[in-house]
């Protein structure tokens, strides 16, 4: 299939070579910077715009200042909408940073939540000892930050209740979570003490299949998507910055609904 | 509002169409092609294998008709619509897929235009060769090419699966 404003001829790719220092003159970037210059240089004070490296510093602090924001409008107490079960799509969609197929299953048996940072009780969680905490269902929609969503099913123990538990200080700024395939998260304490955010151990009311993060996920109806972790390892509430996955490749850390 | 402007909005509303038209109908020029795209000769017990390591979840069969057909890459082109599914000799299963008819197109690179009904054909793909793609369904163990090859389904010939039945099938992240 083609498109009717494709040309039936196109040019020898070797004219792009021939012209790739300019190609690189009028990148986005270039663009930027020029921009960068022009308006934003009471911003810029000391930032030699022309190195991309103070760019991206200049970009991380407008990223920062709008995590501030969002923290700042972030109400604990305002729920997010949430859906009848006629609208639950199962099974879920699954994403990952890799393909569905590279996924690892967990030995439900052999696996222990551990516990690390300003928490007073750092004894590792079985899956048994978890199941027997309350448990709260919210029929809530997933967004994603690629653009799509859809409304999902989850069951499991408020992370309040579970924070309440085990003597963590909710007057730390972080909670952060490790995974069994190494995408580390982390959260703000406002949102981990929201009562739409779980720790979910089962979807549309059965236990959660293996792609989904078994035997424990994060949910949260009030972050995007990339902010809920599969197959949970580790908690630590901390005062220092945790970062994550894709916040440490660019990604704006708060991602608040 | 006065008649020129309902004309000229009219007017823009056409344009918008002409132009939404085609751009839905594209698809992205020639690229690398990634691991989950599918492999042009694919055999079926190839295909059955691939399945197997997408971790098949339960589908009820009713919750498949109107899905879209994904083909797998990026821009994610829209193949066709599931319709329903058949039971097959071997105990397996068919997705019945309405690929979109051409309208005789093809020369203005308008090939697979959802004109629904108009010039369209089922065709029955095995359920090892799609997976589910959130509320849509995408053809992993079929080229487009091989998918448009396939023989007319006649409606009728095979044993629908009924709706609430439940089938396992494999899924997939997205192609972006």
């Amino acid at each position: 299939m083609r498109s009717p404003f494709r040309p039936r001829t196109v040019p020898d790719p070797g004219i792009l070579d021939d012209h790739r220092p300019l190609v690189r003159q009028i990148e986005r970037r270039g663009l930027l910077r020029g921009g960068l210059t022009l308006g934003a240089l009471t911003m810029l004070t000391g930032c030699d715009v022309t190195d991309t490296t103070a760019v991206g510093r200049a970009l991380r602090a407008v990223s920062n200042f709008n995590d501030g924001v969002q923290a700042a409008l972030f109400d604990p107490r305002k729920l997010a909408p949430e859906y009848p079960a006629s609208q639950v799509l199962k099974p879920p969609r699954f994403n990952a940073y890799y393909d569905v197929e590279d996924v690892k299953p967990i030995d439900g048996a052999a696996w222990r939540l551990e516990l690390a940072g300003l928490i007073s009780d750092k004894r590792p969680w079985t899956r048994r000892q978890i199941a027997e905490l309350p448990e709260r269902e919210i029929i809530i929609r997933h967004v994603c930050v690629e653009g799509w969503d859809y409304i999902g099913q989850w069951s499991g123990v408020p992370l309040r209740a579970f924070l309440e538990c085990v003597g963590a200080d909710l007057t730390a700024k972080y909670v952060a979570f490790k995974s069994a395939d190494d995408y580390p998260s982390s959260i703000d304490m406002a949102s981990a003490l929201h009562p739409q955010t779980l720790l979910a151990t089962r979807y549309a009311g059965a236990e959660l299949p293996d792609p989904y993060g078994y035997p424990l996920r994060l949910r949260t109806a009030v972050k995007l998507g990339f902010k809920n972790p599969k197959w949970i390892t580790a908690i630590e509430v901390t005062n220092t910055y945790p970062g994550g996955y894709w916040e440490n490749r660019g990604f704006n850390w708060f991602a608040g609904l | 509002m006065s008649a020129r402007a309902i004309r000229c909005a009219r007017g823009v509303v056409l344009l918008t169409l002409a132009l939404a038209g085609p751009a839905q109908a594209q698809t992205a020029g020639p690229s690398p092609a990634p691991d989950h795209m599918p492999k042009p000769g694919m055999t079926a017990p190839e295909m059955a294998g691939r399945a197997a390591g997408r971790f098949p979840q339960p589908v009820r069969v009713g919750d498949l008709p109107g899905r879209l057909l994904l083909q797998p890459e990026e821009s994610q082109p829209v193949l066709g619509r599931v319709t329903g599914l058949v039971r097959r000799n071997d105990g397996g299963a068919d997705v019945i897929v309405r690929l979109d008819g051409v309208l005789g197109l093809t020369w203005l690179g308008l090939q697979p235009v959802a004109w629904s009904g108009v010039g369209s054909r089922l065709v029955a793909v095995p359920v090892e060769a799609v997976a589910l793609l959130g509320e849509h369904v995408a053809l992993m163990g079929l080229t487009p090419e091989r998918l448009r090859a396939l023989p007319a389904f006649a409606p009728g010939s095979a044993t629908a699966v009924q709706p609430d039945e439940t089938l396992r099938l494999g899924i997939v992240r997205p192609f972006h």
